[in-house]
């Protein structure tokens, strides 16, 4: 059986078992959702993907195996950057860049998947082509609950390409950074593949340009937004970015960087031994 | 008998520099009164190591010498930066972890400087018994949980429970698909408490109160009417309502795409 995924219907059927005291057990991945007793099995999915997603997928996948890569270390993926100085800030106009496909033309680019693959992906619509790519890091959290609802046991299972995707973050980030240096002072943030920068709009060498050699040079495509009514407000644990782009405000909230030593030390306390 | 002899000569000392002490030494180490005292000779040596020890000696924020416990937990937490393993290693096993600080070449200088460094961490830690955690991302929680040794409780906005280790997963994990389901949001982060003695809370809100107060924040008595509303305004209105639920604070960042 097939439902919507919304919060709303997921609980009704938790609480039904509940009451009922049946266990069952309930499997959540990132779009979907899925409950499976003596009494149903169902399958909550927040939209139908179409057949064109799974062959995407499929594709890339069948790709990707024929390259083993070494294991990538997710703990230090970086996905957003910052050069702000500790201090609100306030700009008429900044600069973005996008990087097109940026996970797909990195696999195509890296030489993981053929230009056949990278074609099929990339005439899919951005959102069916997020997915495609995203379903190499599918996981899904299995939770075992008993006949009052209380969850007894757990297990995760992860894809086994998921390091593919992991690769391309790892890539991404890395051009991000060597955009970043290339922009020097200009460079003010990142967010996983787009840049946001300033630029004189009349001088000739803008940084625009160099971006634009940089990313030709390595077989990128990218998308150019003029930004306006750029604020960044200093809060305790992050810049809150706002921006109207094509008139429309947009939010970003990048953490800021955290103290290097209360780092070790949760991550002391968190894996110590206390018995 | 030289253990006695030490705390005669302690005793003798402080007569020196008070007449109304008293000595209380037993009959049998009189011979040991200041009268018969020898001028002591210093070594060199030995005066050098109690410098070198003296320098190295951690202090807390009134000026005397550190809980020996805190200490130990400073020296290991020390050698967990330079990547040393000491999660098996009990605060109280003094012995092991100077021989692991002795193997890594660590002074105690080295020590204490890191501890002068970041003493109002270790004192808050001292004082309150806790630590507010670094921000991670949904997928750095989750693995901390799994890997985590001590008790977790969960701060639901109303109150704080005692879970199991699945029931966190499951928490984190509804919480999660909560937000990427009906609100469209990428991921978010959020600060752990930590406690010395191996506490670790998160604050996780529950879906359906959220639910409830967002319903409310924006005017609206269904769920599919919030899917109008940007990802911008649904980050600011979660923002308000986690800042309320938590009294002020901002542990939990949720990104809106």
């Amino acid at each position: 059986m097939k439902a919507i995924l919304k919060t709303e219907n997921v609980n009704a059927y938790i609480d039904m078992h509940k009451k009922m005291k049946i266990p069952f057990t309930l499997t959540l991945s990132t779009y979907t959702a899925r409950i499976k007793s003596n009494f149903c099995d169902i399958h909550f999915m927040k939209s139908e993907q179409p057949m064109r997603v799974f062959c995407a997928y499929n594709m890339i996948k069948a790709d990707v195996v024929k390259h083993p890569i070494k294991k990538v270390n997710t703990g230090t993926l970086q996905y957003f950057s910052q050069a702000f100085k500790n201090e609100d800030f306030y700009s008429d106009v900044i600069f973005n860049i996008d990087i097109k496909s940026a996970y797909a033309t990195i696999l195509k680019n890296d030489g993981l998947i053929t230009a056949k693959t990278f074609d099929f992906i990339n005439r899919l619509p951005k959102q069916e082509r997020l997915t495609a790519v995203g379903m190499l890091a599918g996981k899904k959290n299995i939770f075992e609950m008993d006949a009052d609802g209380n969850c007894i046991n757990d297990k995760t299972e992860i894809s086994p390409t998921a390091d593919y995707f992991f690769y391309c973050v790892k890539r991404t980030s890395q051009h991000i950074n060597k955009i970043a240096s290339h922009l020097g002072n200009a460079f003010l943030f990142s967010w996983v593949d787009g840049v946001y920068f300033l630029q004189d709009e009349k001088a000739s060498n803008t940084a625009g340009r160099i971006l634009t050699e940089y990313l030709q040079e390595e077989n990128f495509k990218a998308s150019y937004e003029k930004l306006t009514d750029f604020e960044v407000l200093v809060k305790k644990d992050y810049y809150n970015c706002t921006y109207k782009k094509n008139d429309k405000e947009k939010v970003l909230n990048i953490p800021r960087p955290e103290h290097e030593i209360v780092t070790k030390i949760t991550n002391h306390l968190l894996t110590k031994n206390y018995n | 008998m030289a253990k006695q002899k030490k705390k005669i000569e302690r005793t003798s000392t402080k007569k020196t520099q008070s007449k109304k002490v008293i000595i209380k030494a037993k009959p049998s180490a009189k011979k040991s009164t200041p009268q018969s005292k020898p001028e002591r000779i210093k070594d060199p040596k030995k005066v050098q190591a109690g410098k070198i020890r003296q320098a190295g000696a951690i202090r807390d924020k009134s000026g005397k010498f550190a809980n020996p416990i805190l200490v130990n937990e400073i020296k290991k937490t020390f050698l967990a930066t330079k990547k040393i393993d000491v999660s098996k290693i009990n605060a109280d096993q003094t012995a092991k972890i100077d021989q692991l600080l002795k193997d890594a070449k660590i002074k105690p200088e080295q020590v204490k400087k890191f501890y002068d460094q970041n003493k109002k961490v270790f004192d808050d830690l001292q004082t309150f018994g806790k630590l507010k955690g670094t921000s991670k991302n949904s997928n750095q929680i989750e693995k901390a949980i799994t890997d985590y040794k001590g008790k977790i409780f969960i701060n639901n906005g109303k109150k704080v429970i005692e879970v199991s280790k699945s029931e966190a997963k499951l928490k984190l994990i509804s919480f999660k698909s909560f937000l990427s389901n009906n609100i469209n949001v990428v991921d978010f982060t959020l600060k752990p408490t930590l406690s010395i003695d191996g506490t670790l809370t998160i604050n996780l809100p529950n879906e359906k109160k959220l639910l409830k107060d967002l319903k409310k924040y924006f005017g609206v008595t269904k769920t599919e009417e919030l899917e109008e509303f940007t990802g911008e305004e649904i980050s600011e209105a979660l923002a308000d309502i986690l800042s309320e639920m938590y009294d002020g604070e901002e542990d939990l960042i949720i990104y809106a795409s």
